[in-house]
């Protein structure tokens, strides 16, 4: 760098020397035509133009140059550096201090307008900085901006490393695998510090990335820095600061959301559960409190009726316990899958069994293939999630319930079709019906004349995709109506049947 | 008057349950721990024991393993539900049946009627078997359901041996496999699984309401009688 600065220097002695040169040549031939005092105006053209393109130092030397190359060739006593006629000595004198002055305004003009442009220069450099920043989405790609902003800066391969604060910790920006660079431990006791502008420390300048008094971060750089330098470094340190804590109000906003979900989640369930459980705990106790009370004024029927609503009222209870179990087991991922071999009519005719006394109002139809393979799940969790289905059915239905199932199966897939003639379930909700959320906010309002958690379907997706199956709410094909598609993974059996 | 021996821990559930069993004629002795459990049966004359899996001194399938040393007196264990395991655990040790905690009155008492039938006179014995439209005669190989002839295989013939040979007792599919297979096949219950629904389709069982194989999800299989 140095070195190029010499070389343009010379350079700039050399033209002046040599325009000088060119211009006594040129004035040679104009003494024919022009009294030899007016050749001084082109000199002093040849001054002007050294002074304009380059520096004071070839500018001064093309006026001593000028003057003394008038002196020799075109004053009388010719090529001599003395003088006959006293009006040439003024002339020459009044030239020199006309050239030296031009040289003078014309570099002190020429400097201001480089300054001007480098300032220029700078300032686009910010702007294209802030324009790159304001796109950054997160601490990481801001931090990665700095870094090349500041390598601009240093030009040489100075070393940079940034550390911003998060979650109330320091961490470290750097691309170098130790070795040499400030730890950590310095960076906590630097930031304890507070800096507000830069400060020096073993070899390495650190700055400060603060906004509004608060400090979010430092960039620490172990290369000696001139004042410009360091000017333009705190300009984008300060930039990036303001960024950052932009980005780290938007972090913590989208935190505060997810704590504010999963508070309205937990208060959902929590006036559920309590709800759920209270219910049917009410009638038992209503239901046993009026026979221990009333017994003789009640009829044998009427108390037949209570102690029937006590013993439905408990198995509605133990359901939403059950339901309550196999919630908690699934969202803790807990679920260690006890595969066997089962068969899918006993599943289904499992789940049927549960139903109890239920299974009395209700119509079935079963269809089965004859070469039905078996499955290898938990059979305890597939019937779980295939009693939960019929559940919902049977609850959501007013009047006799006709359930049809079906089993289908492909070499990769086994389908079971539970298709009942209720209601049906409008689009918007096919999906949202699987939701433990959705399930649980909305709940109430289906509640009505039913006596569902509504937590029976969320649980039933969570059971079939444990063994990486799936689950759909799909329309009656052949009316009104809802078809639960539930499809698993159709396991090839490693032996054939030993008959 | 049969004696049945309770070992229950929670008062409420055994004040309900020897109400109950006073009210069906049963002598009813309790026991809240383990060892008195034991202490009464080797003292007493008792020909049930109906035993709480979770008491608070010792394990219950502890409490089976002791009795099954020196007694084949039936045993019903009670316990929570989803615990698979367990109950297997208890069966293979030697319980004859089990009840999923909560359960109701009129199922506990079926069982305790028909474990106390069976264990009384031997009904099984004999090469021919009759149960509820079934007639089994072992020496013939020959099986007749409402009067019709069915045509079993052998291996379908031994499951409905084995299932009729205790009716009312379940028999673990571990059991069951061994028992058909042999030792080797013990884990390889799919073969139990297809035999079954084989066996099911001949019987021309209604998956909804089985009359005579009953399912027990994860653990095992039940020739149901009539209660």
């Amino acid at each position: 760098m140095r070195f190029l600065q010499t070389h343009k220097k010379t350079k700039h002695y050399l033209l002046a020397i040599g325009l000088v040169f060119v211009i006594v040549l040129f004035a040679q031939v104009l003494n024919y035509y022009l009294p030899h005092t007016s050749l001084l105006l082109v000199f002093l053209a040849g001054v002007l133009l050294i002074s304009a393109k380059t520096s004071l130092g070839p500018a001064l030397m093309s006026s001593l140059l000028s003057f003394l190359s008038f002196n020799y060739f075109f004053t009388e006593p010719y090529y001599t550096f003395n003088m006959l006629h006293k009006a040439d000595i003024a002339t020459l004198i009044i030239f020199l201090m006309v050239a030296l002055m031009t040289a003078h305004l014309a570099t002190q003009m020429r400097e201001a307008l480089a300054k001007q442009e480098v300032a220029m220069n700078r300032l686009f450099h910010f702007y294209e900085f802030s324009q790159t920043l304001s796109s950054a989405a997160n601490t990481e790609s801001t931090i990665q901006i700095l870094e090349q902003a500041l390598h601009r800066v240093l030009n040489n391969d100075g070393r940079v490393i940034i550390a911003t604060q998060q979650d109330s910790r320091l961490v470290l920006h750097t691309h170098e695998v130790a070795s040499g660079h400030p730890g950590e431990e310095m960076f906590k006791h630097i930031f304890a510090k507070a800096l507000e502008t830069e400060f020096w420390h073993k070899g390495w300048l650190f700055f400060p990335l603060s906004w509004n008094g608060k400090q979010l971060g430092l960039v620490a750089i172990n290369e000696r820095l001139n004042d410009k330098q360091i000017a333009a470094i705190t300009t984008f340190c300060q930039l990036t600061a303001v960024v950052l804590h932009r980005t780290l109000l938007v972090a913590e906003l989208a935190q505060t959301k997810l704590i504010a979900e999963t508070e309205k989640l937990r208060a959902t369930l929590l006036s559920s559960v309590s709800h759920d459980l209270r219910t049917p705990l009410s009638s038992i106790m209503g239901a046993s409190s009026s026979l221990r009370e009333y017994a003789r004024q009640l009829s044998a029927t009427d108390q037949q009726l209570l102690l029937q609503t006590i013993e439905d009222e408990a198995h509605r209870l133990d359901r939403h316990i059950q339901n309550l179990l196999d919630m908690t087991r699934l969202s803790q991922g807990k679920l260690n899958l006890n595969k066997e071999w089962i068969d899918i009519e006993d599943l289904i005719h499992g789940a049927l069994h549960r139903l109890g006394n239920q299974l009395d109002r209700i119509e079935f139809t079963l269809q089965f293939p004859d070469d039905m393979p078996l499955l290898y799940v938990q059979g305890m969790l597939i019937e779980q999630a295939i009693f939960n289905v019929l559940d919902n059915a049977i609850q959501h239905h007013s009047a006799k319930p006709v359930i049809h199932i079906s089993v289908q199966h492909n070499p990769e897939w086994v389908t079971i079709n539970i298709v009942d003639n209720g209601p049906g379930i409008a689009p918007a909700e096919k999906e949202k019906i699987f939701d433990m959320f959705y399930s649980l906010t909305q709940g109430d309002r289906h509640r009505h004349n039913t006596t569902g958690t509504g937590m029976g379907l969320a649980i039933c997706r969570g059971m079939i995709e444990a063994h990486g199956g799936k689950v759909r709410a799909l329309d009656n094909p052949d009316g009104q109506g809802t078809m639960i598609q539930i499809t698993l993974p159709n396991t090839p059996l490693a032996t054939t049947n030993k008959d | 008057m049969p004696s049945i021996l309770l070992i229950e821990d929670e008062a409420q559930i055994k004040k309900f349950l020897r109400i109950s069993l006073e009210a069906h004629q049963y002598h009813v002795l309790e026991a809240r721990l383990g060892e008195q459990g034991l202490a009464i049966l080797l003292d007493q004359q008792v020909d049930l024991v109906i035993l709480d899996l979770g008491l608070p001194d010792m394990d219950g399938q502890e409490v089976i393993k002791t009795i099954r040393k020196w007694s084949q007196i039936p045993i019903i264990v009670l316990s929570v539900r989803s615990n698979e395991a367990e109950k297997v655990q208890a069966l293979d040790a030697g319980a004859n049946d089990y009840m999923t905690k909560p359960f109701g009155i009129s199922e506990l008492m079926a069982r305790v009627r028909a474990l106390l039938r069976i264990s009384d006179p031997p009904t099984t014995a004999g090469s021919k078997r009759e149960l509820g439209g079934l007639e089994i005669d072992l020496a013939e190989y020959q099986v007749r359901l409402d009067g019709q002839l069915i045509h079993l295989s052998r291996k379908e013939f031994e499951l409905l041996r084995l299932l009729t040979n205790q009716p009312g007792h379940i028999l673990t599919h571990r059991y069951l496999t061994q028992a058909i297979w042999g030792e080797n096949f013990a884990d390889e219950t799919h073969y139990l699984r297809v035999l079954v629904r084989q066996l099911r389709h001949k019987l021309g069982e209604e998956p909804a309401q089985p009359r005579f194989i009953e399912t027990l999800q994860g653990v095992g299989y039940r020739f149901k009688v009539s209660l």
